[in-house]
């Protein structure tokens, strides 16, 4: 191993680089980390290498193992070690012993062929072999002898097809095995003895067990052996350790054969229990979730369940025998038989009655409810006593009797669910129809027919659900319906304050135009004009009939609210006109002068390297603001061009807009530099009494605000006044 | 890491300028100690090796190991302090 400490820089650099390390600068202060670095790269990669030998040092040890198996080797390279297999394997199924040994030893040779990565052994892996232990034995013999044959028989019969050379190895573990039946320490035996060349002995005793392994499983391919180390993952009790100490023990190919055992096993029996273990795995993950959801709908159906069931328990009790019967004599003197007691004789057909009406009561109040609200609800008592003589032979007085009786019941037993109602009301039966007791009964029938109803009927699911979702529906209706009410209402509202302010700004502006007119009138010669001259002055001839209503609100304000303006009459070419005379001095102007509306001189200083500007200026975009303190047309336009009269003649502008929402006055320049020196031209000064400020504002949120500014130019903005120097 | 220390963001907010060792984050006053004394005084030394180091972070960690004795959750704040800053600054 190469000194690192002594390496030079450059020798550890290219070192470095020959392990895939990327390049770095080796300085004073990091020659130490590199070195550190290089050494763990080369460790890591020794590591790397050590362990392929592992894999690769079966053949070495192998041939270390005898010298004559080398030389059979030699023999068989050139020859395609199928027909080496295909012709000893008759051999070995009636051989003796010996041809046994023979023909394993060629076979292992033809492994080893196969699987010579050609890589160089390392010493260590031999010296590994002394920590041998009886524990990894045991597991060994444990592994072999759980191999069992029907598994190597279908395994075979699976990998027929894929018949190849590699097929040799199944008879290089029997020979390999021969211990399995024997005792442990045979076994330690043979492998120490193996260790010391003495390979020959080791093959002596193949017992017969190894014999039908062979014979059974002889086409285990290679590919097979790959599939399942690839496929398999070392089990937990698998001991990894004892798995690399078995290798170096008596040569690669046991430890080969002994994994592709296990594994083989395993393989095969994993397999399924996979899939079982998988599946378990899963259903375990369902099987949460099925049983929350089984809950849930449990508790579902249980509040249901227990819902019908208080909802059915009023219905059954009807069938109950024990009703409450107020009996005449226990009653005293004043009990009316008919009215509020009844005869023992009369209870049974009384309630026979009551049985027989009330199927029928319930069927009308159902199909009342559910289908049509064409059949009554109720029945009167007529009807009771004609449906009741079609089936019972008894005479109509009899019968009224019978229906009296059964209706003091009915009020005295209300689980019944009978209930005499007004017949005069409709169809429609609530609550506030039923009578309260006997004698208001008897009161009503001398004018009205009573009729018997079930109020609360069991109607049907189907029904009871149409039921809810039409009063769903039409509650749903209401409250869109009040909704949107509320909505035009505050629509309308809005729409009318929207209305009325605009009209009242129209009205403001014409006001103030008319003023215009009149001011500039009162400059010239005639100091008074004719008010339907100034009209006409201002509306273009197609506006004047629809403004009409507003110019007369403006001269009805001016007549009222302006006292620079009198209203009077004068002779106009001979003809009486109403006029406006123009009154207003300047000490009255109310509106502000133009001359006020002016840049006043500068608040602080903003040239460059002051505090108050930027060393560089980030954006070509300036939101101007404290420029406008009211919004209108004609302020905007003043401001816009105050702003370029300010700073156009000294930088490139692209574009100059006014919001007049947030009172901003936005300006694009050409470039960064021209937005520095309008920066500095208007931040910090005084404009109409205001400070005005300015900011940087980014390109993409200006092109948002403004999308049709110029994204460069020439033209650039100019003012249309003269620049004046403002900077003295 | 959830989140990052108020030294971290204190670090990051602004260019680094003359600021001792000690300002970067996961360096208290016994590694800033020790990183002066094997000539790493101010953050920008710092920065300077963790540039030569290409901002790989597991050289930069081993490097404030050997150099200041620093564990492993001291370098990674120390790391991500100048990682952040130099994503912000550099």
């Amino acid at each position: 191993m190469v000194d690192i400490e002594s390496l030079s820089d450059e020798q550890l650099r290219t070192k470095l680089i020959e392990h895939g390390f990327p390049i770095m600068p080796i300085t004073g202060t990091t020659r130490k980390l590199m070195r550190k670095k290089l050494r763990i790269l080369i460790e890591s990669k020794n590591d790397g290498r050590r362990s392929l030998g592992r894999y690769s040092s079966e053949e070495e040890s192998d041939g270390d193992v005898s010298s004559t198996k080398r030389s059979t080797r030699r023999a068989t390279m050139g020859a395609p070690s199928v027909r080496s297999v295909k012709q000893t394997e008759p051999e070995v199924r009636k051989s003796t012993t010996h041809t046994t040994t023979t023909t394993t030893k060629r076979v292992q040779k033809t492994f080893q062929d196969e699987f010579d990565t050609g890589s160089d052994s390392e010493p260590e892996v031999i010296e590994v072999d002394t920590s041998f232990s009886p524990m990894s034995q045991m597991n060994f013999q444990q592994s072999t002898t759980k191999y069992s044959r029907p598994q190597t028989v279908t395994s075979s019969s699976h990998f027929s097809n894929s018949y190849s050379p590699s097929l040799a190895d199944r008879p290089v573990l029997s020979s390999r095995f021969t211990s399995p039946t024997s005792d442990g320490a045979l076994d330690r035996l043979n492998q120490i003895r193996s260790r010391l060349s003495l390979s020959a002995t080791s093959y002596e005793q193949p017992p017969a067990a190894a014999e039908d392994e062979k014979a059974e499983t002889p086409f285990l391919s290679n590919f097979t052996k790959r599939l399942s180390q690839l496929s398999t993952v070392p089990k937990p009790e698998y001991d990894y350790k004892n798995d690399i100490i078995k290798e170096h023990d008596t040569n690669g190919a046991s430890a080969y054969i002994r994994s592709l055992q296990g594994r083989q096993s395993r393989y095969r029996d994993v397999n399924p229990s996979y899939y079982s273990s998988s599946n378990a795995g899963g259903q375990r993950n369902n099987l949460i979730s099925v049983v929350l959801l089984a809950v849930f709908c449990l508790f579902f159906v249980c509040v249901a369940v227990m819902y019908y069931g208080m909802r059915n328990d009023g219905g059954v009790a009807v069938e109950r025998p024990g009703y409450f019967i107020p009996r005449c004599g226990e009653g005293g003197p004043d009990a009316k038989p008919g009215l509020n007691c009844i005869n023992d004789s009369d209870i049974d057909d009384a309630v026979n009655l009551m049985r027989f009406i009330k199927p029928e009561l319930v069927k009308r109040a159902v199909s009342y409810g559910c289908k049509d609200a064409v059949v009554k609800p109720y029945l009167t008592e007529a009807e009771v006593i004609n449906l009741r003589h079609t089936v019972d032979e008894n005479d109509y007085p009899s019968l009224a009797k019978q229906m009296e009786n059964m209706e003091v019941l009915a009020f005295r037993n209300a689980e019944w669910g009978i209930s005499m109602v007004r017949t005069d009301a409709g169809n429609d039966l609530s609550e506030e129809h039923v009578f309260e007791d006997m004698d208001s009964v008897a009161v009503y029938k001398r004018t009205h027919t009573v009729g018997l109803a079930v109020l609360n009927p069991d109607l049907p699911l189907r029904c009871r659900v149409y039921n809810k979702f039409c009063a769903l529906f039409n509650s749903a209706l209401v409250l869109f319906g009040t909704f949107l009410t509320l909505y035009l209402l505050n629509a309308g509202y809005k729409y009318a304050r929207q209305y009325h302010k605009q009209t009242k700004d129209e009205v403001y502006d014409m006001v103030r135009r008319i003023v215009d007119v009149l001011e500039s009138n009162g400059d010239g010669g005639e100091d008074f004009l004719v008010i339907n001259h100034v009209r006409d002055m201002i509306l273009p001839i197609k506006n004047r009939k629809s403004m009409e209503k507003i110019w007369k609100q403006a001269v009805k304000f001016i007549n009222e609210n302006e006292s620079r303006v009198r209203t009077e009459v004068q002779v106009v070419q001979g003809e009486p006109f109403e006029v406006w005379r123009w009154l207003g001095n300047p000490n009255l102007n109310l509106s502000a002068s133009p001359r006020s509306k002016t840049w006043q001189g500068q608040a602080f200083e903003t040239q460059v390297g002051s505090v108050n500007s930027l060393p560089c200026s980030p954006t070509p975009c300036l939101k101007v603001r404290g420029m406008m303190d009211d919004s209108n047309d004609r302020n905007s336009q003043l401001i816009r061009e105050a702003v370029l009269a300010k700073c156009a003649h000294q930088c490139r502008i692209l574009h100059c807009g006014v919001d007049s929402v947030s009172k901003c006055v936005y300006l694009k320049c050409a470039d960064q530099n021209d937005a520095a020196i309008a920066y500095r031209n208007l931040h910090g000064w005084w404009y109409s009494g205001h400070l005005v400020t300015v900011k940087y504002l980014r390109l993409e949120r200006y092109m948002q605000r403004f999308p049709d500014a110029m994204v460069s130019g020439p033209p650039f903005l100019k003012s249309l006044s003269p620049s004046t120097d403002w900077s003295s | 890491m959830s989140s990052t220390s108020q030294k971290h963001r204190n670090f990051v907010a602004e260019p680094m300028g003359e600021k001792p060792v000690t300002e970067l984050a996961g360096i208290g006053e016994v590694l800033g100690k020790r990183l002066v004394s094997a000539g790493f005084d101010k953050a920008y030394v710092v920065l300077g090796q963790f540039l030569v180091l290409k901002r790989n972070q597991e050289l930069f960690q081993e490097w404030m190991k050997d150099t200041c004795q620093a564990n492993s959750k001291q370098s990674a704040d120390c790391y991500q302090c100048l990682y952040d800053w130099c994503q912000e600054f550099l």
